[in-house]
């Protein structure tokens, strides 16, 4: 009719109408957005907050335990620096020449806790000072204890003798504290680097039982979440479509077999087999990719084989063969690319479901441990009997945020579904 | 069909054999003993313990034997427990068994009535709130939903206890906490279930034939519309059986999963092993149960001819 009509007719691809009809579906798009922006909070949050939540605070600085939501306070991110306004700049650069090092931070350290120790703060030990000491010793006898470190035989432990016992990582923390505030690289604090008594501010989550801001614990939670739900499923990719595209592909005897054995492994307690591998070979994160992913992996590879089952007779599956092309370059050039939809779907739901498991160990005590956090670990210390009833913030936030997130992950599931599968569409 | 009963049960016998097998070798793979943290014990009282439980033999002659008594019906004794394992099994499976099964049932009881309202209703309101409300529920982690339940139902209206059992009562809210979730999927499962069904061409012949609305849904359309809910109930009760390990933990029940998390911990082999054979036993029984319930719901499913 007019100049178009000699452009040849454009088709809509299939992957241009799924995106149409997500598009059209508001629900999957705010959840989208949703798990965008907890995502976008995760990764950048701890890189600008100042706070370290892998720091616990220090058994001598309780006054922040379990505070509500929405309380003022001091962040106690290094308490010992903050807490006690004596140690000034002034105080912490001993030699007095403008400058702090990571030593003179570290000495100051073990002064400040040395301090906490003498109680009668004549400037050194005896032994019911000693007792106080968050240490454990060989034996229980501390006049034992105290006739040995004393060296120099002054009836009581000073200041240097103290030193293999009183706080035995300074230095690391002086120096993570050095870096952070040492914005000419020189290696030491300036005057003007050198932070002040922070300012108080609002604990919108509260704090936990070391004082601990919960708001940057459900943000570090996050992360290991969200990374264990993507890596697991990641695992758990590779080994469903491969095996599901194998026993597919090569059909017959291979298929019947390889199936069986899915079939087989469906059969078995398999959270209790990865408690049980839990348990026995450690709490690494890494392993917790690898249990999760390697017990999910069955329906995928089931779904794979059955699309694999029915693309493989097509023509251009013939055609690609009689070109010589290997099994390997058809199972993966043209069969799984072909299969991507089906796959996507169930990838965006094991998502979810493996963040669950994940959540599941780390509430039994089996999954990331201290000091890093999952979404599953906070809510286990919020769930344990007396906390939740006194200290509800601390199942109610990391819980919902945790909700929130599989909420918009399942809708988001389920709207792919809708989008590339229109024969289960709703209407 | 008793053919194919026999042929499966044996299949559960294969299953059952590599279950024990992994995780009796994994056990056995794992740094540590059972006697280690038993700082006391003397080398002769070791020594005596040792044989006592054949952990002085090889580990596949220590399988053998366990196999042996396992066929017996011997789960052994636990190490640390120092009474049978039977027994342990015996007291505490009985509140994962009772949470575990009232839970379902609150599942069926919501959940299917839920979904089958949401079917008939498709995009209405009704419809909306209903998966709505289901959507939220297969989001929430039981171990979020059981504190909040402690908050509102007993620490907030004090109509229960928030842990222990000693009573009938102190079994609804785990059980509710734990359900929840099925609740929500069965009704999701009903619905969609209902969707595919109540197009078919029975039901039109069905309502052809003048038969009221009601019969047509709970007679006709309901019994196909379940089928997808009756093959996730073997599933669904495995999995509230190993959920009702958290549920436990919650609520302070002394069920069977803190026996197993806590003999893992300890290297309790036989009471780890004991656990894992009763429960996948169950597992593998429920999904036959399932798989024979099919043809009494849908008369096309036939084990009779082997295709």
């Amino acid at each position: 009719m007019t100049a178009k009509a000699d452009e040849p007719v454009k088709g809509n691809s299939l992957w241009a109408d799924a995106w149409r009809r997500l598009l059209k579906n508001r629900a999957a798009i705010v959840s989208f957005a949703i798990i965008v922006v907890i995502s976008l909070i995760a990764i950048a949050y701890p890189l600008v907050s100042r706070y370290v939540t892998h720091f616990t605070i220090h058994e001598n600085h309780n006054c922040l335990r379990y505070e509500p939501p929405g309380m003022r306070g001091v962040p106690r991110e290094y308490p010992r620096f903050f807490s006690e306004r004596r140690h000034a700049f002034a105080d912490v650069d001993t030699d007095n020449d403008g400058h702090v090092t990571v030593e003179e931070l570290s000495a100051m350290l073990r002064r400040i806790e040395f301090a906490h120790l003498d109680r009668n703060g004549n400037g050194s030990l005896n032994a019911r000072e000693l007792k106080r000491a968050p240490r454990s010793f060989l034996t229980d006898d501390y006049d034992e204890l105290v006739a040995g470190f004393d060296v120099n035989n002054s009836g009581a432990v000073d200041l240097d003798e103290a030193e293999s016992f009183v706080d035995i990582f300074p230095y690391g923390e002086a120096g993570v504290f050095v870096r952070r505030y040492d914005g000419d690289i020189s290696g030491g604090l300036s005057a003007s680097e050198f932070p002040g008594v922070p300012k108080p501010q609002r604990f919108w989550m509260g704090t936990d039982s070391l004082g601990r801001d919960v708001a940057t614990r459900v943000v570090y939670g996050a992360r290991i979440s969200l990374m264990v739900g993507l890596l697991a499923t990641l695992v758990s990719l590779l080994i469903g479509v491969t095996y599901g595209a194998v026993a597919g592909y090569f059909g017959g005897r291979v298929d019947a077999v390889m199936m069986r054995i899915v079939d087989i492994i469906y059969g078995l307690p398999y959270m209790f087999l990865v408690i049980l591998l839990m348990v026995i070979f450690g709490r690494s994160i890494f392993l917790i990719f690898v249990a999760i992913g390697a017990v999910t992996w069955l329906t995928m590879a089931r779904i794979v084989r059955g699309q694999v089952l029915s693309l493989k007779s097509l023509d251009f599956v013939q055609a690609a063969r009689s070109l010589g092309v290997s099994h390997a370059g058809i199972v993966f050039r043209h069969l799984i690319p072909n299969a991507l939809g089906p796959i996507i779907i169930y990838a965006t739901l094991t998502v979810p479901a493996v963040m669950l498991q994940e959540a599941f160990l780390s509430f039994l005590g089996l999954g990331v441990q201290a000091p890093m956090t999952s979404w599953g670990a906070l809510a286990s210390e919020g769930a344990s009997p007396g906390v939740m009833t006194n200290y509800p913030w601390l199942i109610l936030f990391p819980g919902g945020a945790f909700a929130v997130t599989l909420f918009a992950l399942n809708f988001l599931g389920d709207g792919l579904r809708d989008a590339l599968d229109p024969r289960v569409r709703k209407d | 069909m008793t053919r194919y009963i026999i042929s499966r049960l044996l299949q559960s016998v294969v299953v059952l054999l590599v279950i024990v097998t992994a995780s009796f070798f994994i056990m056995k793979a794992t740094p540590g003993s059972p006697l280690a943290k038993d700082r006391q014990l003397d080398e002769a009282t070791e020594q005596q313990l040792m044989e006592r439980y054949h952990l002085d033999k090889p580990a596949f002659t220590q399988y053998l034997i366990y196999l042996g008594n396992l066929a017996q019906g011997d789960l052994g004794e636990s190490i640390k427990l120092k009474s049978p394992v039977s027994q342990i099994i015996k007291e505490s499976a009985k509140y994962s068994l009772i949470i575990g099964t009232q839970a379902m049932l609150f599942a069926l009881l919501l959940g299917v009535p839920l979904g089958l309202i949401a079917g008939l209703k498709q995009n209405t309101p009704t419809d909306y709130a209903a998966m709505g409300t289901a959507l939220v529920g297969v989001s929430i982690p039981n171990f979020v939903l059981a504190p909040i339940f402690i908050l509102i139902f007993a620490a907030g209206l004090g109509w229960f206890d928030s842990g222990g059992w000693d009573s009938w009562k102190d079994s609804i809210l785990p059980s509710a906490s734990l359900g929840f979730y099925y609740a929500a999927y069965i009704a999701r499962l009903t619905r969609s279930g209902m969707l595919e069904v109540i197009r078919q061409d029975y039901i039109r012949t069905a309502r052809a034939k003048g038969l009221s609305e009601k019969t047509v849904v709970l007679r006709h359309a309901l019994r196909g519309a379940l089928l997808p809910v009756v093959s996730y109930l073997g599933p669904a009760f495995a999995a509230a059986l190993t959920g009702s390990v958290v549920i436990e933990k919650v609520y302070n029940v002394p069920g069977l999963g803190s026996h197993f998390v806590n003999g893992a911990f300890n290297r309790d082999y036989f009471l780890v092993l004991g656990v894992i054979v009763i429960y996948s036993a169950l597992l593998v029984f429920l999904n036959l149960a399932v798989d024979l319930m099919y043809t009494f719901l849908d008369p096309r499913v036939s084990y009779d001819s082997e295709s």
